[in-house]
């Protein structure tokens, strides 16, 4: 009979997987009794607890990673290596209290509470003088002091707590980022803060001009404003001169012109007013114009900075270190930098392939999913060719390097990308066209006031003539006109953040309307990447239940993903594993061993039916496609399981949903085993391509694009790197742990597929508010620049026009960040009736 | 109303000093993330650490002992 063995469906302390091993690894942890998945874990949770930083496991708001064994050990040697540190970490000298410091990528991190771990624990290991951890970049800076400490230390301190640090140089790309972001919030801070005081001395000025100020008080008002703003159009209104320069060295006047006309004309005509004591000043206008429309900007360049930290370089998958053999059987730890073809290595389970190279021993099933494609473990023994990038998944394999550096095949993917990105179809932004008239319409309006003014006052009153050309350029209000867009897209920006859903890209929200193809990778977008038994055909008298039991049995002593699904499977079926003996592992083909006392073989149906003579085990007919699992017993087969890569959650409502707006579905895979074409029926997707190569991918949606379509590609955000950088809109499904190795026009992060559909109907409401935007703008324009121009208007009312329309785009840009009711068109109708 | 000859400068004075406070902010990274800091006012500053610095090697021993 089969005997139940008690399950306990406990989850990790730490990790939150479940544990299905009993009381193997607890640990009382302030007074409680805890469970653990595997030593590791209860490691981290141990030394957490242990330096008093419980609380932790508090405020944290998701589970840990399992922290990874192997990582802990020995791999940090290498981090204390001359030319390493050279390369990574920068000294001040000293004498004895000589710091390094140094910038670590930590794996791991997810949440602020990892934050306060990490820079609390560190903060308080002896040696250590400064440890600032960033969540939204994952980097830490840890600066020590060198007598006391050496770099391995701290890099296993903060393995031992249970993140993967990787040592990290900034790119070019995002050093440029971050002075970028430092100067926008100096010039955003300094107009914020000039722009508080002036307007406090023209509340002054306002008042005393109705209670007639005197003229010595106005005066001096009026100098201390024109001190304060001075700074602020000078250096903060810096990049409107200098847009605008741009522009007219270029030919093509953008919005940055009229805005960089009014800031300056305001300013010096209010300074010329200021020192001859004539006329009016408007530094309050100028610095405040300057302060909404920086501010307006900043937000813009956080949005795509945020989303733009990756790092364009898929070297960043390589390891920093590896395991090299020296002298036959001696291995060190060196930094991959030393390595040179004829090297041997050996790549532990788990770890990413270093060097493109030849297996001369071991044997192991190889993810190369990352320049292929394809999902299913490539088995690799002696001879077989290595890819650098991908990842040992089962055996331990030893190599030698026939490839680094600038040699490596990945290096012609990074190729592939870069190609990809610079032929991305060009999208000239609506905005940026009606600007171009705009922009020249509204200076012609302004030489031409200002000109009949001079010849119909015949020069008397010329300085006449020049307010009414001001109170034009004020009351034109290029603000509203460039706010429209950045306003809107702000908004929209912010509301899909807090959906999980970060745009990086500008275009998206233009594009996004006039996309005409989907086109979905299969493994990890639509599939979650991870094998499950999908269908269990028993053959004899046992039931599936018991024949489960068998094979999770057999299957509880691999460590290959195949397990996976049994183990996940055993434990959903709230049954427990069978006592077994003699188990022995085949490498690539199956396990078998003896269980409940008989003997029992699980694999491919080759090598079961083979084993036990069986030679003609066939499937049942209905169940031809997929990949089969057999399990058998001395005399006859036992039972079928079907694996099956789990389908997502929404995946067939979203492809559904794609066909209800009319558009056309497409999935590419680089499987070739027949499992797309049958998700692709099982999901009513038209299109299907298989086995197909990042190469050929491209292809595809170059083929579909030169057709006149647009496409939007949805996809992991690593396996198809280059095929997402080559549609017209990408969207990637990443976890947050790879965020800093993905490079898309959009990532969802929560994991959610209806966070497409959330873009794209956000996207259509943001380009109707962008429209209703830039008609409000205009109109109000073409009401408001005749009056001014025929001297109706006084300039202060213009200043007041020009700040309540900027008002009314920024409100209804806000509309936004609010839900859409059920029915929204008939708001939005109503709306535009308003606004216009 | 002759008071404000000293009161604005004075005032001057003062967002000079937060200007530059502001910049020494900018310039030190201050800034850089502001989605840690949002929520790291709700942790306890005063918890009870003591650095258990041979903790990792702790962690290498279990490994050991499972293989």
């Amino acid at each position: 009979m089969l005997q139940k063995v008690q399950v306990y469906r406990v989850e990790c302390f730490h990790c939150g997987l479940p544990v299905a091993a009993g009381d193997q690894f607890c640990a009382e942890l302030d007074g409680e009794q805890r469970h653990f998945c595997c030593p590791a874990c209860r490691a981290v949770a141990t030394t957490i607890v242990a330096s008093g930083l419980s609380s932790y496991y508090q405020y944290r708001t998701v589970s840990d990673f399992a922290p990874d064994s192997d990582t802990i050990k020995e791999t940090f040697a290498a981090f204390d290596d001359a030319e390493f540190q050279h390369r990574y970490v920068t000294t001040s000298p000293g004498g004895e209290n000589t710091l390094a410091t140094t910038q670590l990528l930590i794996g791991g991190i997810h949440c602020a509470a990892c934050i306060w771990l990490l820079e609390k624990y560190l903060g308080n290991m002896p040696g250590i003088e400064k440890a600032s951890v960033s969540l939204s970049e994952q980097k830490a800076v840890i600066s020590w002091r060198v007598g006391e400490l050496a770099l391995s230390d701290v890099c296993s301190a903060i393995a031992s707590l249970g993140y993967l640090p990787e040592p990290y140089n900034d790119d070019h790309v995002q050093q440029l980022q971050r002075r970028e972001n430092h100067l926008a919030l100096r010039r955003l801070g300094i107009a914020g803060i000039g722009m508080m005081q002036v307007g406090m001395f023209a509340i002054a000025l306002y008042a005393g001009a109705l209670q007639s100020i005197e003229i010595e008080y106005r005066d001096f008002m009026r100098w201390v404003s024109l001190l304060v703003a001075t700074p602020v159009v000078c250096y903060s209104a810096q990049p409107f001169f200098v847009g605008a320069w741009r522009g007219i060295k270029m030919k093509s006047p953008g919005m940055d012109l009229p805005v960089a006309l009014a800031i300056g004309l305001a300013y010096l005509a209010s300074a010329k007013a200021t020192i001859t004591g004539m006329g009016d000043v408007y530094f309050d206008s100028a610095t405040m114009f300057t302060f909404f429309l920086l501010a307006g900007r900043y937000m813009e360049l956080r949005a795509r900075h945020f989303g733009g930290r990756s790092s364009n370089d898929l070297n960043s998958l390589l390891p920093a270190t590896v395991s090299r053999i020296v002298d036959r059987s001696r291995a060190e730890t060196v930094s991959l930098f030393k390595v040179s073809v004829g090297d041997i290595l050996r790549i532990k389970t788990g770890q990413v392939i270093p060097a493109d190279g030849v297996v001369i021993e071991g044997y192991s099933g190889v993810d190369e999913s990352q320049m292929t494609g394809e999902f299913s473990l490539q088995t690799k023994s002696a001879g077989d060719s290595l890819l650098a990038g991908t990842l040992n998944g089962t055996g331990v394999l030893t190599m030698e390097v026939r490839a680094t550096g600038a040699g490596l095949k990945l290096q012609s993917i990074n190729q592939l990308l870069l190609k990809a990105q610079s032929q991305k179809p060009a999208v000239s932004l609506l905005v940026d066209q009606i600007a171009r008239y705009f922009v020249v319409g509204v200076l012609l309006i302004t030489v031409l006031t200002y000109i009949f003014w001079m010849s119909y006052s015949a020069g008397t009153y010329s300085n006449q003539a020049f307010w009414v050309m001001l109170s034009v350029l004020v009351i034109s209000c290029p603000c509203a006109l460039s706010l429209a867009t950045p306003a809107a897209l702000t908004a929209a920006t912010n509301y899909l953040r807090r959906r999980g859903l970060l745009v990086t890209a500008q275009h998206v929200w233009e594009v996004m309307p006039k996309i005409t193809d989907v086109v979905c990778d299969k493994t990890g977008t639509l599939t979650e990447g991870r094998l499950s038994i999908s269908d269990t055909v028993s053959l004899g008298e046992l039931s599936s239940l018991q024949c489960l039991a068998i094979a999770a049995t057999l299957e509880s002593y691999s460590e290959h993903p195949i397990a996976g699904a049994f183990s996940s499977a055993i434990i959903d079926s709230e049954q427990g594993l069978l006592p077994a003996s003699s188990i022995e592992l085949c490498h690539g083909q199956g396990v078998q061993g003896t269980v409940d006392g008989v003997h029992y073989c699980l694999g491919g149906s080759q090598f079961s039916a083979s084993v036990f003579d069986q030679v003609d085990a066939q499937l049942p007919a209905e169940h031809a496609a997929g990949q089969w699992l057999l399990l058998s017993c001395k005399q006859r087969p036992v039972c079928w399981f079907r694996l099956t890569d789990t389908v997502r959650e929404g995946a067939g409502e979203l492809i559904s949903n794609f066909k209800q707006r009319g558009l056309r579905v497409h999935m590419l895979s680089g499987d070739s085993s027949g499992a797309a074409k049958l998700l692709a029926n099982q999901l009513g997707i038209e299109t299907c391509v298989e086995g197909a190569n990042p190469q050929e991918k491209l292809d595809y949606i170059h083929s579909i694009q030169n057709s006149g379509r647009k496409v939007l590609m949805l996809g992991d955000g690593i396996n198809d790197v280059p095929v997402l950088a080559g549609a017209d809109i990408s969207v990637a499904m990443v976890n947050a742990s790879n965020l800093a190795k993905t490079q898309t026009d959009s990532i969802l992060l929560s994991g959610d597929l209806n966070g497409v559909l959330v873009l794209m109907d956000l996207a259509i409401r943001t380009g109707r508010v962008i429209r209703q935007n830039l008609a409000w703008a205009l109109a109000y324009n073409l009401l408001a620049i005749p009056l001014a121009a025929m001297a109706l208007i006084p300039p202060y009312a213009a200043a007041i026009g020009m700040s309540v329309s900027s008002l009314v785009v920024i409100v209804n840009a806000l509309r936004l960040q609010t839900e859409p009711r059920p029915d929204g068109n008939s708001r939005y109708a109503s709306a535009a009736v308003m606004v216009s | 109303m002759d008071s404000i000859f000293i009161l604005i400068p004075i005032a001057l004075i003062f967002s000079a000093i937060a200007i530059r406070a502001f910049l020494w902010a900018v310039d030190n990274n201050q800034y850089d993330d502001l989605d840690a800091a949002a929520q790291s006012i709700l942790f306890d500053d005063d918890v009870n650490i003591e650095p258990v610095v041979d903790i990792s090697k702790r962690a290498i021993s279990d490994d050991d002992q499972r293989e």
